[in-house]
């Protein structure tokens, strides 16, 4: 009597409802027919069994060996044959020929399997490929039982080989897959953050994301990782924070939301990354939401450079419009003078045609209106030579007090009724300098004082000197400016609120700007409105202006 | 000028010198009798002093009180009217004359003729 070595008590007849697994069932009792086909003992009964097991062995790829451990012959069933791709039948010796069907590279660890279980050390199970005559290899999967005698030596082996050719391959393919996905989701450039649905856990968060939001990326998928994620700083691009449960992740999980939206992620240091975020919830067939995937690119640059570019264009159009305002205003400061200038000389013909004494006065009146043209015709091309950078500064070396009192005693003669004071030190203040332009500077500063401050009051001059600089300043009584207005007072084309009704271009503090900027120096103002201002102007010394320069 | 009647008065609003000077002396040689002031302000206070002339010729942009603010004035406080003519230098004078009703326009720079082309378009002033 025969007896499986695991269950010596257990009727051999009985084994199929023995064994827990069913294909281990079916190869031990298929086998065990097929072995003991001639010992007579089958019904009719069992031979439905043993036809129904069948079939089912042929459905599942498998093939049916035994192994005959006293003569070491052994026997293949047709299945077996087709698996091996051979004839059936033409298998003949033992261990040994089916060796020489195995892959070079497995043969060995297989046979090793193989030996062990004779030994009583493992069941026998064993995964190997093998090599057809037509050189197509398959993956095997084997199993079979040992059956040892009363003294417990190996007698007999009964096995299955199984095709899982086609079921390996789908599995390489499916790893290679998730290898492939997971590969791309953590090479990728752009944040990938999912968080599984209902409670929003997150399930991956791929070193780009933990780069822009400035974590480490040591700490990927780990729980600190993910725990981090929750303590990101997001905020809206107005800098208000956006609570976890209103991110668009957690939308997503929750409510099955898309969005595409501009964050803010501020990192631990506190700097602010922009990023465009791309979420959306990830559902089964069913529809049912499954996760929310967030993907999300740092924009930071684009984001500053799309702000410049607003800023900028706002700042040409405010341009745009002072200078159209600036025409208009240049339009109607031109034709003024040209208007009168045309109407004393309409006059003049008119007195010529009629013979009527010659009014001297109206070409002294002329003179004055010509001169004012050219005036501004002087200044629009100062202006043009400004903008386009190409003035020309002709330096020599004064005393700017001289230069200063030169300007005062134009004015004194021009303004009889105006008192001007100066107050400078008793030194010689020497500067190397343009004298033309900064006297039009001085010029263009007295001629504001008196044009915006009463009749009655006096323009105040202070020069001061320090070990750098000379600052001069002018003083008047004026109505002084807004700080609104101070700003726009040496813009190109804007002019004081005071001058607005007052004739002009509005170019003479532009000028000014320009030609001290040029000096290395600075202009401006100081002033409140009602209480008068002193504009004041800073030129480096000879020395320092060497050094600037070079 | 019609015999035995007073000459047509015009009221001058200009704050150029020698615009206002060219203007009256050349309209007085026309025959007009010419009343100047150098600003919307000034303007206002002659014509609380005298009847309402038979034309009014404006500058627009003045110091103290301008063209606009003249006419608002003018408008709100004198029942009596008259043909109002504004003289401008802006690009768009036409516009100018819209922003206050004013009957007619002059585009600085104009000649005399254009002058006297638009004034006498008004009965009154007929010469």
């Amino acid at each position: 009597m025969l007896h499986p070595s695991f269950r010596k008590d257990v009727d051999v007849s009985s084994l199929h409802f023995v064994f827990k697994k069913p294909h281990q069932a079916l190869g031990i009792v298929s086998a065990f027919e097929l072995v003991t086909s001639n010992m007579q003992t089958s019904t009719k009964n069992r031979m439905d069994e043993v036809g129904l097991l069948r079939w089912a062995v042929d459905v599942v790829k498998t093939g049916i060996w035994e192994w005959n451990l006293e003569d070491y012959s052994a026997t293949w069933d047709d299945r077996m044959h087709q698996i091996y791709g051979v004839e059936f039948g033409s298998f003949q010796g033992g261990v040994e020929s089916w060796r020489k069907h195995c892959h070079p590279e497995d043969v060995e660890r297989a046979s090793k399997d193989l030996e062990a279980a004779v030994r009583g050390e493992r069941d026998y199970q064993s995964e190997f490929r093998i090599i057809n005559p037509n050189g197509t290899i398959k993956t095997i999967k084997g199993q079979g039982l040992v059956i040892r005698n009363a003294e417990g030596i190996a007698i007999r082996m009964f096995g299955i080989n199984q095709d899982i050719t086609e079921e390996k391959n789908t599995l390489r393919s499916m790893e290679k897959l998730k290898a492939y996905f997971e590969g791309a989701l953590a090479q990728n450039p752009a944040g990938i953050v999912i968080a599984d649905a209902p409670d929003g856990k997150l399930s991956f968060v791929n070193p780009s994301a933990l780069k822009i939001a400035g974590g480490e990326e040591s700490q990927l998928v780990s729980d600190v990782a993910i725990d981090q994620y929750h303590r990101w700083n997001i905020t809206d691009l107005e800098g208000i924070p956006i609570p976890n449960e209103a991110l668009p992740l957690a939308r997503a999980v929750q409510l099955g939301e898309s969005s595409t939206k501009k964050v803010v992620f501020v990192r631990p240091n506190g700097e602010k990354r922009v990023a465009l975020a791309h979420t959306g919830p990830v559902r089964s067939e069913g529809g049912e939401i499954l996760s929310g995937i967030t993907v999300f690119v740092d924009i930071t640059e684009q984001h500053r450079l799309m702000e410049e570019l607003k800023t900028a264009r706002e700042a040409a159009e405010v341009a745009m419009r002072a200078k159209a305002k600036f025409l208009d205003i240049a339009a109607h400061e031109l034709r003024t003078p040209v208007t009168a200038a045309s109407l004393l000389v309409q006059l003049t013909q008119r007195n010529i045609d009629k013979e009527k004494q010659m009014d001297k006065s109206i070409l002294h009146r002329l003179r004055i209106q010509l001169d004012r043209l050219s005036r501004l015709v002087v200044d629009l091309l100062e202006v043009s030579k400004l903008d386009r950078g190409v003035l020309q500064l002709r330096y020599e070396c004064v005393d700017f007090k001289s230069l200063i009192r030169e300007c005062i005693s134009t004015f004194s003669i021009q303004f009889p009724e105006r008192k001007f004071n100066l107050s400078a030190p008793d030194f010689a203040m020497n500067v190397r300098v343009d004298p033309i332009r900064v006297s039009e500077v001085i010029s263009n500063l007295l001629d504001n004082a008196i044009k915006f401050s009463p009749r009655e009051s006096p323009v105040d001059i202070e020069l001061v000197d320090s070990p750098e600089w000379i600052r001069c300043s002018v003083r008047d009584c004026g109505p002084g400016l807004s700080e609104e207005g101070q700003e726009k007072l040496f813009t190109a084309f804007e002019r004081g609120e005071a001058s607005v009704k007052a004739p002009g271009l509005g170019l003479g503090l532009f000028i000014c700007r320009g030609i001290v900027n040029m000096h290395g120096g600075s202009i401006g103002v100081k002033s409140s409105a009602g209480e008068g201002s002193t504009f004041y102007f800073d030129i480096p010394k000879a020395d320092v202006w060497r050094k600037t320069a070079s | 000028m019609k015999s035995g009647e007073r000459s047509p008065r015009i009221l001058v609003v200009e704050d150029e010198s020698d615009i206002l000077f060219s203007l009256q002396t050349f309209l007085e040689s026309e025959g007009y009798h010419v009343i100047p002031a150098q600003n919307g302000q000034e303007a206002l206070q002659i014509l609380q002093k005298i009847p309402m002339p038979q034309l009014i010729l404006l500058d627009m942009k003045m110091p103290v009180l301008s063209g606009w603010e003249f006419v608002a004035e003018w408008r709100k406080t004198f029942p009596k009217r008259c043909p109002l003519i504004v003289m401008t230098a802006a690009a768009d004078a036409e516009e100018r004359a819209r922003e206050v009703q004013a009957d007619a326009w002059l585009g600085k720079p104009f000649s005399l003729e254009e002058i006297v082309a638009t004034i006498q378009k008004y009965d009154a002033l007929k010469c």
